[in-house]
């Protein structure tokens, strides 16, 4: 069956003519669309685009001229990842006639590999959120639990992976949406290092924190993911020069004297006793391998929630600044007579709860007065906890934590509690607020037959360790081999 | 921390500086949403900040530049074209800024 194959197999499939890009892109999107009705993994699938540029591909491999071992393997991109000629609408109403006029750079970075593109996946509106809920579009589905969420804020692009309507998915990471979702559905997904990806063209949330990075079926297959899309861009100057190593060539060598770190902090109440249990075998399963488990502290990994709910706001309420309906975006209901009206008419009908509810945060942290209580202490705590991983990381190579507290909620559950679903992003926060690296990866499944993920986190720009602790990982497991039956 | 309460017309006020117009009833729900959210970042209070420098970015980048030239020429009509609101002469026309007293 086409669905099961990984995108390496794809790839090699491919390469070996032994079917055609377009027969992918057939098989793949006649899953999307058949599948969005229960799923609503998509909010555009792009039949139209894939055909297209499968035929492209198609060609390339009938003379031999492959661009590469992306080419003719269909992927789906996030919502918010800016796509010439195909709308883009953040799950937002505000952008729900939004086509834009270029490429994002990981978007025309993988077009240029050959990307089949399958659809624009379903998220959080402007990603904010943990669960896909509040996207304005609809709540994407569970591809094991039809009644629970996938995770946010970038669930259609890992609901893709597992539903199998997608070789690979690129999606977004600026408090845990990548990592969060890839455990929800069970799927491998890397949250980069801040500025590994250049993010020109993609929607932006919070500035010192957005990444972007990539969804599949395995973690060798992430790594050719990101061979493809890292590396610094003049369009992003956050994108530091620092050398792309060869992602995949180190993805074999053992794990023998690895020092694993575990925090004491993640392992705490709250903590579902099954996903311990499931998480704690996982390291026991390293050890097999080599690895020695080292108890470690991050004393300030307590307040990484409470701060990123102010820097995050804050930041996100300048750049959410811009969507005026003036260049771009909705035109309101009912007549306006200036131009004010008119701002306060589009923003209130084009926003949805959640991203008001963050503006309204943002703008009252940063207000006079309250300036100091809480961005100016946030800025510095957050200090604290990139200092918490350096120390840690003089004693260990990696750290291992659960991806979350818990499995995949029930949709509705936390929607209208915006605290309750902030925590589900306690242990992925903290990594993000050090700008380091964060892999999950399937580590089993609780008695429900839920997915639990694996979070591994590594130092900054140590993408390369991260991947093959994973991979190692993988070849000795098969959890990343299972899929739902749809 | 500041102590003090968010009510529905604090709400309101910080609604209009971010130039969205909401109603009475969004009002009151977001303020005690902003409240129960504000109550937790108490939680900050208890660490020591004295002597701490601020994070505001985490890779140690210092000024990023590039040569000033032009890369490619964007189609103005393309760009136009995003808008739904009239364009007169390649521009985007909208209601009056300034209003007469």
């Amino acid at each position: 069956m086409l669905e099961n194959l990984t995108l390496k197999e794809a790839s090699a499939g491919i390469r070996e003519k032994k079917f055609k890009p377009s027969e992918l892109a057939a098989a793949m999107m006649d899953r999307a669309e058949k599948q969005n009705a229960d799923l609503n993994v998509y909010i555009t699938t792009t039949r139209t685009e894939a055909e297209k540029l499968a035929k492209e591909a198609d060609a390339r491999q009938e003379k031999g001229e492959l661009l590469g071992l992306l080419d003719g393997v269909p992927g789906a991109l996030k919502d918010i990842i800016n796509t010439q000629g195909v709308l883009t609408t953040s799950a937002s109403k505000i952008l729900s006639n939004f086509v834009p006029p270029y490429n994002a750079t990981v978007a025309e970075k993988l077009f240029n590999a050959g990307l089949v593109l399958t659809g624009k996946t379903n998220t959080d509106e402007f990603a904010c959120g943990g669960s896909t809920e509040y996207s304005a579009y609809g709540p994407t589905r569970n591809p094991w639990d039809f009644s629970r969420v996938a995770g946010g804020s970038s669930g259609g692009s890992a609901a893709a992976v597992a539903a199998q309507s997608a070789y690979y998915s690129i999606g977004t990471d600026t408090g845990g949406s990548i990592r969060l979702p890839a455990a929800f559905c069970g799927v491998s997904g890397l949250k980069v290092t801040y500025g590994r990806v250049s993010r020109s063209g993609v929607t932006a949330m919070a500035s010192s924190l957005d990444t972007i990075g990539p969804f599949a079926k395995t973690v060798e297959d992430l790594a050719m993911i990101l061979q493809t899309i890292a590396g610094s861009d003049m369009k992003d100057s956050t994108t530091p020069r620092v050398a792309v190593p060869d992602y995949s060539s180190g993805l074999n060598s053992d794990l023998q004297g690895l020092k694993i770190g575990v925090p004491k902090e993640y392992f705490v109440e709250g903590l579902d006793p099954e996903v311990e249990k499931i998480v704690r075998a996982a390291m026991v399963d390293y050890e097999k391998l080599g690895a020695k488990l080292v108890p470690i502290s991050l004393p300030y990994t307590k307040y990484a929630v409470a701060i990123y709910y102010i820097i995050m706001p804050a930041e996100l309420s300048a750049n959410l600044a811009r969507y005026d309906g003036i260049r771009f975006g909705l035109k309101p209901e009912g007549e306006v007579t200036d131009i004010v009206e008119q701002y306060y008419k589009t923003r209130d009908q084009g926003f949805g709860q959640e991203v008001k509810r963050r503006i309204l945060t943002g703008n009252y942290v940063l207000s006079a007065g309250y300036f100091d209580a809480y961005y100016r202490k946030a800025m510095k705590v957050r200090t604290l906890i990139k200092a918490d991983f350096e120390n840690a990381f003089k004693e260990v190579d990696v750290i291992m934590t659960p991806v979350s507290p818990g499995v995949a909620f029930k949709v509705g559950e936390k929607s209208n509690d915006p605290l309750a679903m902030y925590l589900e992003d306690a242990f992925t926060i903290p990594a993000s607020m050090a700008g380091i690296p964060g892999l999950s990866v399937p580590c089993g499944f609780n008695s429900n037959g839920l997915p639990v993920g694996l979070q591994i986190l590594a130092p900054q720009f140590a993408e390369d360790l991260l991947l093959k602790v994973g991979h190692q990982y993988q070849m000795h497991t098969d959890w990343h081999k299972k899929f739902p039956a749809l | 921390m500041a102590e003090q309460k968010i009510d529905a017309t604090k709400l309101k006020h910080i609604a209009q500086l971010s130039r969205i117009g909401i109603s009475d009833q969004e009002a009151e729900k977001y303020a005690g949403q902003m409240n129960s959210i504000l109550d937790y970042m108490k939680i900050l209070e208890e660490v020591n900040t004295e002597g701490v420098e601020m994070t505001l970015q985490v890779t140690n980048l210092k000024n990023i530049t590039r040569p000033d030239f032009v890369e490619t020429t964007v189609n103005p009509e393309v760009l136009l074209a995003t808008s739904t609101l009239p364009k007169i002469s390649g521009q985007i026309a909208v209601k009056a800024v300034i209003k007469e007293e």
